[in-house]
């Protein structure tokens, strides 16, 4: 297991490297792109740090995730869903009525700072399963694919409220998501294989967000395009283009 | 034709009345806009056709939100009875005619609920509302409040993607007329049942509650769509920025057909201001009376344009002596003074204008029609004898001619001011708050050469004309007049 581990990080050690057209394109970038993951940059100057603080002082409350299949150390708390132990919401029969009974779990009170970004920033009218995501010094997901591959696009929200030295999250095929220690927020296509090793001694918090996006599609739309001239200047800026 | 080209349009609307019943909102759409400059002078230029609606208070300012349900809470703050809503980019360069409109439609039709471009998205393809929920544009509204405020207050949705949680929206039906494609119906209503839609319009919870109570709404007819352009901001944006200044960039031709519409129209209009000459004048000519206390005028300085410059010297009175300076950015103006000074009579202007027609670029406001503006000014002159008498003194008037450009090399004209004395007047018309010179020119750096040009006058001079913001330079000079800030 380690040694499947170990050769699929060992075959993507660098981080990817995206070519950013000349044009942007909405459609383009979030449906067409291929593009394992996207940088949303415009999100950079938000509380992470206090989040990750909010997080790391319920380290003891999280809920073992995936145990026994790939997950290895790898812990989630729910901050929005049906209990602190939300798992997938096919699993809890009527999908209808699982969506209807969605709301804040008592997380949510221990975390102002993380529930005022979810309702406030974070460009979506409904929120479906949010949590924090705990990987212990150590611990790791065995590469696996949440979607098929031919379900390509960039969807899930995965944000950085740490990323420790030695802990790398790399996509099949592309390289390592280039996550910030001090917070950052990706797009993710997990159609695409994926695996994550915590190699540092530090525990990483990271936050995914399900959500739909309703009525907030332009707010959305603003922060995707936002992102991708941010990111294409950066890239200038550093000579990468 | 109508130029419309200024905010002091006076005289093309002297015949409307109203009792100030509409509160005017800006919607703010700058998210959605991919350029500070763009977003900037859209709302500067979306600004300046409302004001012209303001200055004839026609209706009230409610400001520039992000949502339209507090433009409408404002203008319902203010006692207003309906709100028009102009998105950033919207530009009303007709509004007084379309407010008029929108007030005739409110009489026939006193249930209204709202006015709006409907759009029937199962026909137009756009490639991620195609197939949606009809709605409702948001570049114009013209809501009836009372009837917003019985269906509850609705918040104005923006379009949305549900891929679970789909709203229940009440079926309609399209009219069988279109307005200007086969996506813009005549109007929509309700029909028997519900269905619930992935995708949905911006507005469409409007249409569906319109439909759930039985309110048919109604697009806008022809007459209404001629009175504004809307510059779709968000579109071609890098291309409209380019182009703002630079209206004959071929990029121009890459796109949208408004977009090219208003750059080449406004491109065109730029080439023939340079030469434009304004026979009659758009501003009423006696509108601010008497100014210099009695006093016999001894010096003034003033545009070449119409007759205003003798309505002001005959309101204040003048004497043989009296100087007249003309000044004028386009030498055809002074030419053309100076030609109707030295060959006119004071009888038949229209002749004497037909005559020359093809010498001057005259204003196509009042090209083929030069008798009845002139029957029109010798009214407001006191008939053919009193104005052919006042013409014969005015033409014994020693007269000077000055190409200036008051905007940028004011010095020059304050120079020639300062060099005399005795009862000085200035005319400056609607130079300062002139379409073009606003759109060439953002409002920040006019006030600064307002401020500028306001230095230089003095106590002495009495004025005449309009700053920067279309306020009467005579109320500017003495209250600190400023324009609306755009964030």
């Amino acid at each position: 297991m380690l040694e499947e581990l170990k050769k699929f990080h060992d075959s993507h050690p660098n981080e990817i490297e995206l070519k950013y057209p000349d044009h942007y394109d909405t459609k383009w970038v979030l449906d067409e792109s291929e593009w394992p993951c996207f940088h949303l940059s415009a999100l950079d100057n938000q509380p992470w740090k206090e989040m990750h603080r909010e997080a790391a002082a319920l380290i003891d409350k999280f809920h073992s995730h995936r145990e026994h299949s790939y997950g290895n150390g790898w812990k989630s708390l729910t901050i929005h869903g049906l209990n602190e132990d939300t798992q997938s919401l096919d699993g809890y029969g009527d999908r209808e009525e699982t969506l209807k009974k969605l709301d804040w779990t008592w997380v949510a009170d221990h975390c102002p700072v993380t529930k005022k970004f979810l309702i406030e920033t974070w460009p979506a009218e409904y929120l479906n399963r949010v949590r924090f995501m705990l990987l212990e010094p150590g611990g790791y997901i065995l590469p696996h694919q949440d979607r098929p591959d031919e379900e390509k696009r960039l969807s899930v929200c995965n944000i950085s409220l740490n990323n420790p030295e030695g802990c790398r999250f790399a996509f099949k095929d592309h390289g390592i998501v280039p996550f910030k220690d001090e917070g950052s927020a990706f797009l993710m296509d997990i159609s695409n294989a994926h695996s994550v090793w915590n190699q540092s001694d530090t525990p990483r918090i990271h936050m995914i967000i399900h959500s739909e996006l309703g009525r907030k599609v332009r707010d959305f739309f603003y922060i995707v395009r936002k992102s991708f001239y941010t990111n294409k200047e950066r890239k200038i800026n550093e000579g990468l283009e | 034709m109508k130029d419309w080209n200024s905010l002091s349009a006076d005289r093309y609307y002297d015949t409307i009345s109203s009792s100030n019943e509409v509160g005017i909102g800006i919607l703010d759409i700058s998210r959605d806009i991919d350029s500070d400059f763009v977003a900037k002078r859209t709302f500067d230029i979306t600004y300046f056709y409302v004001n012209r609606m303001l200055k004839m208070k026609l209706a009230t300012y409610v400001g520039f939100e992000k949502r339209m349900e507090r433009l409408l809470e404002k203008a319902i703050d203010k006692n207003k009875r309906y709100c028009m809503i102009a998105c950033q980019g919207l530009f009303m360069f007709r509004g007084p005619s379309l407010l008029v409109q929108s007030l005739e439609y409110a009489e026939k039709n006193p249930d209204f609920f709202v006015v709006g471009h409907i759009m029937d998205k199962k026909k137009q393809h756009h490639y991620l509302t195609s197939g949606a929920y009809p709605g409702l544009h948001r570049q114009y509204l013209f809501v009836n409040l009372k009837k917003w405020i019985e269906l509850g207050r609705p918040p104005f949705d923006e379009m949305g993607i549900f891929w679970e949680r789909t709203p229940e929206y009440q079926n309609v039906e399209f009219s069988k007329d279109t307005i200007h494609s086969d996506y813009t119906p005549a109007w929509i209503k309700g029909a028997e049942g519900t269905s619930k839609h992935h995708i949905t319009s911006d507005g469409s919870n409007w249409i569906d509650i319109a439909a759930r109570n039985g309110i048919q709404i109604d697009n806008l007819d022809h007459n209404m769509r001629e009175c504004k352009v809307f510059l779709y901001p968000y579109m071609n944006t890098e291309a409209l920025e380019t182009a703002w200044l630079d209206k004959k960039n071929p990029i121009v031709d890459s796109m949208d057909f408004n977009q090219k519409f208003w750059l080449r129209k406004l491109g065109d209009q730029e080439a023939i201001e340079k030469n434009r000459v304004y026979a009659f004048n758009t501003e009423t000519l006696s509108a601010e009376g008497a100014r210099t206390n009695g006093k016999l005028i001894d010096y003034l300085f003033t545009a070449a344009a119409g007759f205003k410059p003798l309505a002001i010297l005959n309101t204040n009175s003048f004497h043989p002596g009296t100087e007249v300076h003309y000044y004028d950015w386009c030498q055809a103006s002074l030419d053309y003074k100076q030609h109707l000074l030295e060959t006119w009579d004071g009888y038949d202007l229209d002749a004497w204008l037909t005559e020359h027609d093809e010498k001057y670029n005259f204003s196509s406001t009042f090209k083929g029609n030069y008798s009845d503006f002139w029957q029109q000014e010798l009214k407001e002159f006191g008939g053919s004898l009193a104005f052919q008498r006042l013409w014969d003194r005015y033409r014994k008037l020693p007269h000077h001619f000055h190409v200036i450009d008051i905007v940028n090399d004011y010095d020059k004209l304050f120079d020639i001011i300062d060099s005399v004395h005795g009862t000085k007047v200035i005319w400056t018309t609607n130079i300062w708050c002139s379409e073009m010179l606003q759109w060439n020119v953002e409002p920040e750096v006019l006030e600064e050469k307002w401020k500028g040009f306001k230095s230089r006058i003095k106590d002495d001079l009495i004025l005449y004309g309009l700053d920067y913001c279309s306020v009467d330079m005579y109320e500017s000079i003495h209250n600190n007049v400023t324009h609306v800030r755009y964030k």
